[in-house]
C-alpha cells in the first residue's frame, strides 16, 4: 500500500510536472531521445506483428527534459529480435519473453512492461510511449519516463503498476528470457526498453522500446514432455490388464515367496498364544504417501488376521489423519472377519505428530504392553533404530517394511524380517492371494525386466562410447 | 548340571554394558580431546571451494531445515559456513521449511549472525574477521513456510510470493534494499542447504536444483550422507558436508575449530566402540560355534 | 453400494491426480489447487479428532487408576500448558509497540555543542539503539548524544519473546529528551514461555533422544554383525571401513580408510540404493494403480 502510494505520487506528481514541462518547452529534449534519437528507428526486428493490428492511439507527448541535466551519455540501443509466445506445454498463465540485448553494462538492466490489450494510451502515461516516426514504420516506440523530472525517476521493480503498465519483469545484465505471469483469459501487449540505472538502482535513462502484441496465453491440454512417463503407466496399466486376463486362464500364478509377509500370520499367531499385543506402527509420513497408503492396505490384512485369532490390535499413528483412516482400515478388517463386535476404536492411537517424541511415546507401548509382535509398515527416519532395538530387547517378533533407504539397514540388523522396497507394496497383494492382485504383481515384474532390458542397452551403449569402442563394435 | 559355556553367557550378557562403555566413550574425549589431525574429504572440500569463489557481496540463501535433534551433527557446519560467508560479506537471507526449526533459527541469528563469530583478535583464529550483520540490510530471514516439496517448488519460481512479499517479521520485503533483484532461487549466486532430513537437500536438489541449474551446497546428517552423495557425483551439488566428520573438516578449512572438531574425537571413540563391538560379538559368536561344533551344550 | 459408491470416489480423484500431472490446463491445477484446499482443511481439522483421540485414551486410565497412570496426567497437563501458551494472550490487551517519549528540557551546554541529548531509561537487559548508537541499558539513565533531527529508537531485549518498541523522536539543537519502555513479553509461538519451552526442554528432550541412537547402534552391532558367511563377513567389513573412513581416525591412520569408504558409498551403495530404488518406484506405481484402477479392494470391505 505505502509503496503503491508512492507511486500513485510519482505518477501525479509526474503526469503535472510532464503537461507543464510541454507547456513550457514545447521542443525536443535536450539529449537524444525519443523518436527521432539515434537507434530509435533503426533497431531491427524490435517489431515482430506485421501488419499491426490496430492500437489505441496513443498520445503522442513531448518527452521531458530534466530538471537536473544528467551528464551526457550515448543513447542506449534498443532490444532486437523480441519475442512473446505462450510456453509449450503451459498452463494458460503464462507468457514468454525472449529478445537479444542491443547494449551490455553493470548498470544496465532491462524492464519489460505489460499491459492489457486494447488499453487506452492515457496522455503522459508512465512510461509514455510516443508515436512512431512515420505511419507504417516498424513499431518500435520511444519509451519516456514521463514525469520524471528530476531524476531519481524511480526504481522499478517487478509488480510496479505505472499507469495502465505492469512491469513484468527487470532483468540483471545477460538475462534475455522471462516468463511472466498473466491471467489466462487476457491479451496483453508488451513493451521492452533497456533502462540505465544509478547504482542506488534509480533509472535515469531508457532506450526505445520494442513493442509487440497482441499476445494470448495458451493453455495446453496434454503435456508433451511428460508423454514418456505416461507410456510407461499406461505399459504397466496395459500389462496388469494382459496379466489379469492370463490369471482368468491360469489360476495358479507363482510368485516367489516373501518370507516377511508369510511371518506375518505366524507372528500374530504367537502373540495369541503369549496373550500379548500385536503392535503395528503405519511410519511417519502423511497420509497421502504412497508408503503410508501400501501400510493401510496391510494393516487391513494385519486386522483381519488379529481379529480371526482373537489377539488385541494396537495401532499407533504419526498424523490424525492417518489415525482417522487406520481406524477406519481396522474395523473393515474386522468387519471382514466377521468380528465387528471385537473392534476397539480406542486402540486405534494418534501418538503425536513429532519425530522423537513419536519414538518415545511408541517405545513407552512397547516396553509397558511388551507386544509380541512389532510391525512397522510405512516410512520411517531417525527413529526407526529406537523402535526396533526397543522392540528386540522386549523379544517380540519385528517385520518391517519402507522404502527410505536410509532406515534399511537399522530395520534389517534389527528386526527379524524386512520388506525392502518393493516388497512392501507387493505385501497386500501377496497376502489376498487374489489373482488380479497377484497379475498386477506378474505385471510390475515384467517391467522391471522391460527396464533392466533398457538398462543394460544403456550401459552397453554407454561402455562403447566411453572406450570409443564403436567402429570396433559396429564395424 | 554344568553352567553355561562362557560364549554362551557373553551372548546374553546385559546390553546395558555397552550402553555404559559408548557413555564412557562419548564423555571422555569432550573433557581430554585427542586432538587428531581432521582431514576434511573430498565432498567436504567442494562444499568449501563453492564458498570460497563467491565474489564479495554475493547474494546467498541460507535453508536452515533441521531440529534440536540434528543440531550436534550440523550446527557446527552452520557455524563455521556463516563465519565464510560473512568474511566474504556475502548478504544472506535465511529461510526454512521445518516447523520446528523457526525458534532455532531466531538463536543461530542472534549468536551467528546479529555478532562477529570471529572478531579480530579470536584466540585460535587466524582467518580474517567478521562483523555484526544488521538485520535487513545484511541479511534478511524470510522465516518458516508450511509445504514440503510444493513449498520449495515455489521457492524456485516465486520466492517473493512463497513468503508474501514480506520477512518473518513483516517487513514488506520491497522496503529491503538487499532484497532488490531477488525473485527467486536462480538469483542466487548460492544456496546453502543445512538439512537434517525431508523436506531438505534431497528436495532442493530434485525440484528446484537441476530445474533452475542452481548452484547448491549442502550439509546432513552422517546417515543421509549415503542418500545424497550420489547427487555430488553428478554435479547437483558442488559439496556436501555429511555428518560429525564432514563439519569437523569444514571447521578446519574454514580454521576456526569449534563444535565439530570437539566432536570428530567423540566420533573417534564412539567409532570404534563400535567397531569393538563388532568384533567382540564375532568372537563370543565364533567361540560359541567352536564349542557347539566339539559337542558342547549350547 | 456400501463398497460401490467409495471405489467410485475412490477412482475418480485417483485419475484425477494422474491426470492432473499429464493436463497441464489451468482449470485442472485450479481444481487441483481446490482439492489440496480441502486436503489441508481435513488435515486440520483430523488434529482435532488426534486430541479427542488423546483424551479419549488418557483420560478413562487416569479415572480408573490403571498401571502408569501418573505418565497421562503428564501427558495431558502437557498438552494443555504448551495449548495455553501457544496462543497470543497479549493481543487481548494492548501493550506497548513504541518507547515512552518523555520530559523534554533545554540544555544550553549542548545546545552550545549543536546537538541534542537522548536520555535512556531502560531496565538494565534492555538493549537500545538511538540512530546509529548501540547499547545496554543501566541501573541510571544512560545519555546518548545526537545530531537534531529525527532520531529512530528501538528497545529490545536479546532474549527472544519480547517485542521490541520501535519509535521516532524528533529533537532540536540543545533539547534534552528523556526516552523509556520496558519491551513487553509476548506470548505465543514467538512468545517468550514458549521460546522457553522450546530451548529448555522440547530441543534438550529431543536432541537425547536422537543421541540414544549411539547406543543402540553399538547395540545392535554387537549383535547383528557376525562373519556368519562370506556376504556377512564382506558387510562387516564395509561397515569397519565406513566408520574409520569417515571418522578423522581413519585418515590419521592411513589414507586407504577414507579411500576405501569414498569408494564403497560411490559404487557398491549407489548400484545398490538405485536399484532398490527402482523397484521401489515401481512397486509405487504398481500399488496406485491397483487403487485406482479399483483392484485393491480390501480395504473397502464387502457390500454387505
Amino acid at each position: 500500500m505505502t509503496r503503491g502510494a508512492s507511486l500513485l505520487g510519482v505518477v501525479v506528481v509526474g503526469v503535472v510536472a510532464a503537461v507543464g514541462l510541454a507547456q513550457a518547452q514545447p521542443g525536443p529534449p535536450g539529449r537524444p531521445r525519443g523518436p527521432s534519437a539515434p537507434g530509435a528507428t533503426d533497431v531491427p526486428g524490435a517489431v515482430v506483428d506485421a501488419p499491426a493490428p490496430p492500437l489505441p492511439a496513443p498520445a503522442p507527448v513531448a518527452p521531458v527534459m530534466p530538471h537536473r541535466p544528467e551528464p551526457p551519455r550515448p543513447p542506449i540501443p534498443g532490444v532486437t529480435e523480441l519475442e512473446v509466445l505462450a510456453p509449450r506445454n503451459d498452463s494458460g498463465r503464462h507468457l514468454a519473453v525472449t529478445f537479444t540485448r542491443g547494449a551490455t553494462g553493470d548498470d544496465l538492466a532491462t524492464v519489460i512492461f505489460r499491459r492489457r490489450w486494447g488499453t487506452p494510451n492515457p496522455p503522459a502515461s508512465y512510461p509514455q510511449l510516443l508515436a512512431p516516426a512515420t505511419a507504417g514504420a516498424p513499431r518500435t516506440w520511444s519509451v519516456e519516463f514521463a514525469g520524471a523530472a528530476p531524476p531519481p525517476l524511480a526504481k522499478l521493480t517487478k509488480d510496479d503498476q505505472l499507469g495502465p503498465w505492469t512491469v513484468a519483469a527487470v532483468l540483471e545484465a545477460g538475462e534475455t528470457t522471462a516468463t511472466d505471469e498473466v491471467a489466462p483469459d487476457g491479451t496483453y501487449e508488451y513493451v521492452v526498453a533497456e533502462v540505465r540505472r544509478r547504482p542506488d538502482g534509480t533509472v535515469i535513462d531508457a532506450s526505445p522500446g520494442a513493442v509487440i502484441g497482441p499476445r494470448t496465453p495458451e493453455a495446453a491440454l496434454i503435456n508433451t514432455d511428460r508423454l514418456g512417463y505416461l507410456g510407461i503407466v499406461l505399459l504397466l496399466a496395459g500389462l496388469i490388464v494382459w496379466y489379469i486376463e492370463a490369471a482368468k486362464k491360469k489360476k495358479d500364478l507363482y510368485v516367489r515367496r516373501l518370507p516377511g509377509v508369510d511371518a506375518i500370520e505366524d507372528s500374530i499367531g504367537r502373540s495369541t498364544e503369549m496373550g500379548r499385543p500385536v503392535l503395528y506402527v503405519t511410519g511417519l509420513e502423511e497420509i497421502q504417501n504412497i508408503q503410508t497408503i501400501a501400510s493401510l492396505l496391510i494393516l487391513g490384512h494385519v486386522a483381519e488376521k488379529t481379529a480371526q485369532y482373537d489377539t488385541d490390535l494396537v495401532v499407533a499413528n504419526y498424523y490424525p489423519l492417518t489415525m482417522v483412516v487406520a481406524e477406519e482400515v481396522v474395523r473393515q478388517g474386522y468387519a471382514n472377519a466377521g468380528r465387528i463386535d471385537a473392534h476397539r476404536p480406542e486402540r486405534c492411537l494418534f501418538i503425536t505428530a513429532e519425530q522423537f517424541a513419536f519414538a518415545a511415546g511408541v517405545n513407552g507401548i512397547i516396553l509397558r504392553e511388551r507386544p509380541a509382535t512389532n510391525i512397522y509398515f510405512g516410512a520411517f527416519y531417525g527413529e526407526s533404530l529406537l523402535l526396533a532395538e526397543t522392540g528386540f530387547l522386549t523379544g517380540a517378533v519385528q517385520i518391517a517394511g519402507t522404502a527410505e533407504l536410509t532406515q534399511l539397514p537399522f530395520f534389517i540388523t534389527a528386526c527379524d524380517y524386512t520388506l525392502i522396497g518393493e516388497e512392501m507394496y507387493a505385501a497386500s497383494a501377496y497376502l489376498t492371494k487374489e489373482p488380479n492382485l497377484l497379475a498386477n504383481l506378474k505385471a510390475a515384474d515384467a517391467f522391471k525386466v522391460v527396464a533392466m532390458v533398457f538398462i543394460l542397452t544403456g550401459v552397453a551403449l554407454a561402455t562403447v562410447g566411453a572406450f570409443q569402442l564403436g567402429p570396433w563394435v559396429f564395424r | 548340571m554344568s553352567a553355561p559355556h562362557w560364549s554362551e553367557r557373553l551372548q546374553r550378557f546385559d546390553r546395558r554394558w555397552i550402553f555404559l562403555v559408548m557413555a564412557v566413550a562419548v564423555v571422555v574425549p569432550l573433557f581430554l580431546p585427542l586432538g587428531l589431525p581432521v582431514k576434511p574429504d573430498r565432498m567436504t572440500k567442494a562444499a568449501y571451494n563453492a564458498v570460497e569463489a563467491l565474489p564479495e557481496g554475493a547474494r546467498v540463501f541460507v535453508s536452515v531445515d533441521l531440529d534440536p535433534a540434528a543440531t550436534p551433527e550440523i550446527e557446527p557446519y552452520y557455524r563455521a559456513v556463516i563465519l565464510q560467508l560473512k568474511r566474504k560479506h556475502a548478504r544472506l537471507v535465511f529461510a526454512t521449511t521445518w516447523y520446528q526449526a523457526p525458534p532455532l533459527l531466531e538463536r543461530y541469528l542472534r549468536e551467528t549472525v546479529e555478532v562477529a563469530i570471529a572478531p579480530a583478535g579470536t584466540e585460535g583464529y587466524s582467518g580474517l574477521p567478521d562483523r555484526p550483520y544488521r538485520k535487513h540490510v545484511d541479511y534478511v530471514n524470510l522465516g518458516f513456510r508450511e509445504g514440503k516439496s510444493a513449498i520449495i517448488q515455489a521457492f524456485g519460481s516465486d520466492l517473493r510470493g512463497a513468503f508474501d512479499n514480506q520477512a518473518d517479521d513483516g517487513t514488506p520485503l520491497d522496503r529491503i534494499p538487499m532484497m532488490d533483484g531477488i525473485t527467486r532461487l536462480s538469483d542466487f549466486d548460492l544456496v546453502v542447504l543445512v538439512s537434517a532430513g525431508s523436506p531438505g537437500a534431497k528436495e532442493y536438489v530434485q525440484f528446484v536444483g537441476t530445474r533452475y541449474k542452481l548452484p547448491m551446497v549442502a550439509a546432513c546428517t552422517a546417515v543421509s550422507t549415503t542418500d545424497l552423495a550420489p547427487y555430488v557425483q553428478t554435479g547437483q551439488l558442488l559439496g556436501l558436508v555429511g555428518g560429525m566428520a564432514g563439519a569437523a573438516g569444514y571447521e578446519s578449512l574454514v580454521g576456526k575449530p569449534g563444535a565439530g572438531t570437539t566432536g570428530a574425537d567423540v566420533l573417534n571413540i564412539g567409532n570404534l566402540v563400535v567397531i569393538a563391538a563388532i568384533i567382540f560379538g564375532n568372537v563370543v559368536f565364533f567361540a560359541g560355534r567352536r564349542h557347539r561344533r566339539r559337542g558342547g551344550r549350547p | 453400494m456400501k463398497r460401490t459408491v467409495p471405489l467410485v470416489i475412490g477412482m475418480m480423484f485417483g485419475l484425477f491426480a494422474l491426470a492432473e500431472f499429464y493436463v497441464p490446463h489451468h482449470l485442472v491445477g485450479d481444481l487441483s489447487d481446490e482439492f489440496r484446499s480441502w486436503a489441508a482443511i481435513l488435515g486440520a481439522a483430523a488434529f482435532i479428532l488426534g486430541g479427542v483421540n488423546i483424551l479419549q485414551v488418557s483420560w478413562p486410565k487416569i479415572r480408573r487408576r490403571e498401571e502408569d497412570w501418573p505418565y497421562k496426567v503428564v501427558l495431558l497437563a502437557s498438552a494443555a500448558i504448551m495449548l495455553l501458551v501457544g496462543l497470543p494472550w497479549h493481543k487481548l490487551g494492548s501493550p506497548a509497540t513504541a518507547p515512552t517519549i518523555g520530559a523534554r528540557v533545554v540544555d544550553p551546554a549542548v545546545a552550545a555543542r549543536g546537538h541534542a541529548v537522548i536520555a535512556i531509561d531502560v531496565p538494565a537487559d534492555v538493549t537500545y539503539q538511538v540512530g546509529k548508537t548501540i547499547g545496554a541499558g543501566a541501573a541510571s539513565q544512560v545519555a546518548v548524544e545526537v545530531e537534531p533531527g529525527k532520531v529512530a529508537i528501538k528497545l529490545s531485549r536479546r532474549l527472544a519473546g519480547y517485542r521490541a518498541l520501535e519509535g521516532e523522536v524528533t529533537v532540536a539543537a540543545g533539547d534534552v529528551v528523556t526516552v523509556g519502555g520496558d519491551p513487553p513479553m509476548l506470548w505465543g509461538k514467538d512468545g517468550r514461555v514458549f521460546v522457553w519451552i522450546y530451548d529448555h526442554i522440547f530441543s534438550p528432550a529431543n536432541a537425547t533422544l536422537f543421541a540414544l541412537l549411539a547406543f543402540f547402534v553399538a547395540s545392535a552391532a554387537f549383535r547383528a554383525f557376525r562373519a556368519r558367511n562370506v556376504e556377512a563377513a564382506l558387510l562387516l567389513g564395509s561397515a569397519i571401513f565406513m566408520m574409520l573412513g569417515r571418522a578423522p581416525l581413519g585418515g590419521a591412520i592411513s589414507d586407504i580408510f577414507p579411500d576405501v569408504a569414498q569408494w564403497l558409498l560411490d559404487v557398491p551403495s549407489n548400484g545398490g540404493r538405485r536399484a532398490i530404488m527402482m523397484g521401489a518406484a515401481v512397486g509405487a506405481i504398481a500399488t496406485g494403480l491397483r487403487i485406482v484402477l479399483g483392484i485393491e479392494r480390501q480395504h473397502l470391505g464387502s457390500d454387505a
